[in-house]
Order: structure tokens, then sequence, then C-alpha cells
């Protein structure tokens, strides 16, 4: 009844006549609106929604089309390596959930095209202006969060390749707490199964320098690294809500980096941040951090904090300090 | 596994405190199984459009339920669907003939029907008694005339025909015209 309803109301609105893809009824039209290769759109089974993603490419040869055999077993094997990759791929992430990852829930295809399907997330994606309203101690979770979500994405070599502001999607939780939902992998491939030139997506802003090698099919070799580049920039919009500084006559930052300039750390970053931004901004992934050692300096910087609080509670007064309840850090820290 | 109520990180059943933010677990805190997560991912290369166990769900929806048309005490089953009477025997599909190769033509031999396989003549029904004991028959009942076809209306094909006459006309004439030119172009030559 309740997807009766929807659908209805659907019909009634936008004219649009609500239809099943496989066991899912799509209860919008599907919009192209920031994706690539493919189409997307919200459906509901068994009365909960869902996000679901259609893929322009590949196309699956159906009987009903008439074909060379030789066309069709091409395109049936391309198909078949397309869909075997994803599924590796999506296994991989799907074992790498630790909480805040959006992760695959069924990929299946329906007549000649694949479609994906994953919770529907109800929140929005970080913009500067939202990042600015979150005090120091959320936005420390919410590197915290990213770190250990991508330290367990980096533990089953699944690189993202595509980590941004676009992609977090900011959640309020208990009260006035923030946490963050990772979502796309149209974009992420296996350590040992990384693209090569063309097949290579991602978003330039983001883009770390051995992913543009790999574009222009330099030698490069693409790993977990890249994720580590792109948040350290996702790191830098969050502390200060712009991204690094470099020289007018480049465009990326990934540009300024392959050709030595360099690049600018904001000073309203706190000084430990900065080192570490700095340090997963490096040139070349085997001197840049790996994400366990982002997360490792975040604990480190949490520590250091901790340790610093406790020392002045015992010089400020001798009486024993109060429990903080998990209030280990706080705006005026970093000042 | 335990997930944290204020940052959502799954944590360690023996862990006290989240190990993201440091939020101290609580009683209310939901239990997660990631190995369910894990599991939870499908995957299929079958036609999902031939699979839908939601369509399936339909079609069965459509197609009425024998329960359904179980004939109660009094109840007409001339309203019942003939292939859904109880008392309807089930005809099994005939196996498929095999192809014969080499073999002459033959003259299809008439063979008899099995007359087990055939529905069983229902019962006289009480629809067609009256209240005073007389029985119609239902070749008493006089048969509804057929609908009058309308005959200045005309049929489809004939429509069609003379809509393709002025085509062939136009077509012809302009053949005859190209013909003559040809003619011309090459008598002048």
């Amino acid at each position: 009844m309740g997807e009766l309803s929807i659908s209805m109301s659907a019909e009634n609105k936008d004219k649009f006549t609500p239809y099943l893809i496989g066991d899912y009824l799509l209860t919008q039209p599907m919009t192209s609106n920031k994706s690539g290769f493919s189409k997307w759109g919200f459906c509901t089974r068994g009365g909960k929604e869902y996000f679901i993603k259609e893929f322009l490419n590949p196309v699956y040869p159906l009987e009903s089309i008439k074909l060379e055999p030789d066309v069709r077993h091409r395109k049936m094997d391309q198909c078949i390596e397309w869909f075997n990759q994803k599924k590796r791929i999506y296994f991989s992430i799907a074992a790498s959930q630790a909480g805040n990852l959006v992760p695959p829930l069924e990929l299946f295809r329906n007549e000649s095209h694949f479609y994906l399907v994953t919770d529907k997330v109800s929140e929005t994606p970080m913009d500067t202006h939202e990042l600015s309203s979150i005090d120091m101690d959320n936005k420390f979770i919410l590197m915290k969060v990213l770190a250990n979500s991508f330290t367990k994405l980096a533990d089953n070599h699944v690189v993202h390749a595509d980590l941004k502001l676009d992609n977090l999607m900011i959640k309020q939780t208990n009260g006035c707490f923030f946490t963050i939902k990772v979502i796309d992998f149209d974009a992420s491939y296996l350590e040992d199964s990384a693209p090569v030139g063309e097949e290579i997506q991602g978003d330039f802003v983001y883009l770390a320098p051995e992913t543009f090698l790999a574009m222009i099919e330099e030698p490069a070799v693409l790993s977990p690294k890249v994720d580590v580049f792109a948040m350290g920039i996702v790191f830098h919009q969050l502390l200060c809500g712009e991204l690094p500084g470099f020289d007018s006559e480049y465009d990326y930052v990934y540009e300024a980096v392959l050709n030595d300039a360099e690049i600018k750390i904001s000073e309203n970053i706190p000084e430990e941040f900065r080192t570490l931004i700095a340090e997963m901004l490096r040139k070349e992934p085997a001197d840049r951090y790996s994400m366990r050692q982002v997360l490792s300096a975040l604990n480190g910087i949490e520590a250091t904090k901790r340790a610093r609080q406790a020392a002045e509670a015992v010089h400020a007064s001798p009486a024993p300090r109060a429990e903080h309840g998990g209030r280990w850090i706080s705006t005026d820290d970093f000042d | 596994m335990w997930i944290c109520t204020k940052c959502e990180t799954f944590n360690e059943e023996t862990s006290l405190v989240c190990c993201v933010c440091g939020n101290r677990r609580e009683n209310t805190d939901a239990k997660c199984d990631t190995t369910v997560l894990e599991s939870n991912f499908k995957s299929s290369m079958e036609d999902a459009d031939q699979n839908s166990s939601k369509k399936q769900e339909y079609a069965r929806i459509k197609k009425p339920d024998r329960e359904t048309y179980k004939i109660k005490a009094g109840q007409d089953s001339a309203d019942i669907p003939k292939e859904l009477r109880p008392d309807t025997p089930v005809v099994q599909e005939k196996p498929p003939v095999e192809e014969k190769q080499n073999v002459p033509e033959q003259k299809p031999q008439v063979q008899n029907e099995d007359i087990s396989l055939m529905p069983e003549p229902q019962p006289f029904s009480d629809k067609y008694d009256n209240p005073f004991g007389h029985s119609k028959k239902p070749e008493e009942i006089p048969a509804a005339p057929l609908p009058a076809q309308p005959q200045n209306v005309p049929a489809a094909a004939s429509q069609n025909k003379t809509n393709l006459l002025p085509l062939l006309i136009v077509g012809g004439v302009a053949a005859a015209v190209l013909i003559a030119f040809l003619i011309i172009m090459l008598l002048d030559m």
C-alpha cells in the first residue's frame, strides 16, 4: 500500500509512471545530474527507500537484438569482465564497512542494463558554508571518522579514487554531534587492478600526482595513497574552508605538486594539522603518509592534547580531575 | 560489535569507548554484525526483469486462486473460468513431435482424442429453474441477435486500397515523364 501511494503521488506530480527495475519500484525519473557514466534515482522495495544507479556502459547484448555472433560474444565478454570486476570491488567495500561507508547492496542486470542499489542517504553533501558552522571538536571527529573508514578500505586494498566534499554526506547524529557518510564508489578500484589511461576517473581538484601520470600513461603506481592525497585537501577545506594555496600559474594542486611548486597551507590551521596535511600532500607516494599513519597521527594529536589538558588541569588545581565524558579537545586548544 | 551513537562507527564488543570519538558505550547502543553486512551484498548477472519476484507476485495476484473459486452450495459453476473449475481435468501437454528426416510425406492420420482428457459435462445448473418448477434447457433460451454491422462504413482493407490508388497514378505519371525525358535526351545526343 505504501508503495502504491508513493507511486500515485509521483505520477500525479510529475506525470511520471513508476516502473519496476527487478524488484525495485522506481518512484522518480532517473537523472544524470553530477554523474558521468550513469543515471541515478530513488526506488522502493518492501516499503524502504533505496538509491539506484543505472550504468550506461556496458550494455548487455539481449537475444532479441540482432548482432553478428562475434560482436555478440565480444560484448558478452566485456559485460562479464566488467561485472566480475565490479563484484570483486563491491565485496571488498562491503568487507571494509566500519559504519560510515555507504556500501553497495546489490548489483544486478535488468534487461540490457546493469544497476547498483545502495541505502538511501537523506543527508546532504558537505559545503564550505556548513563546515564553518561546525566546531573544532566535531571537525576533529569528522577527520577521525574519515581516516578510520579509509584505513579499513586501504586494509582491503580498495582505492576510492573520488574522495571529495561532494561525496561526503554530513549527518547530524545524537544531539549536536556530526558524522560523515562516504558515498560513490563508481571510480573505485582494487590496488592490484588499477585502471590506466582513459579508464581513470576522478576530480581534478583532488587528483593525486600519480593519478595524473597514470592518466597520461606515464609510469605510476596507483594505491590507497591516492586517497591520502585527496584527504589532505579535504582536511584543509574542513579546517579552514579553503583549498590549499599554490601559484596562480597552476589550476590544480596536483599540477603544482608535480612541478615541485610550493603548496601553501593556511596559517589559520593549527600547527599539528598543518604538519599532517603537508605529509599527506607529498609528491611521491612512497614519501606520503599511509592511511594508517594518518589515523595514528590524528590519535597522536589527540593524545598530545589530552596530556596538555591534564597537565594544565594539575597545574591549575591540585584537586582530582573531573571526568570529561569524551570531550578531549576544544576549539581553544588550537588557538 | 556495537555502533557508537555519536559518530556511528562500529566498535569491538570488548571496547567500552568508541575507537574514533571516545564516546562511552551506552546500553542503548545498537548492536551490529559485520559478517551480516559483508554477506548482504548480492550480485547477479541473470536478467532481473525475468526473475523479479514482484512481477511474479503481481502475476499471481492477477491469476485467480483455485481456492477462491470453490463452488459453494447453490453457487453457479458457469461463473467460474473453465480452466479453474474444480471438476475440470488437467489436460497434459503432449510431448513434442520429433522431426523425422528422409521420410516420405504421409497424410496425417486422424487420431482419436483421448476421451478421458475431455472435460466432463457440467451438471445442468439450477440457474434455469423457475419458481414454478418448470425447467428451461439452454437450447430453449433464444440466442441474442448479433449486432448488425453498419453497411455504410467501408472495410478497413478496402479503404487502404483506395488510398493507394492516387499514389499509383502519380507514380505512373512521374515514371512516364522520366522515361520521356530520357528518350529526348538520347535523341538530342
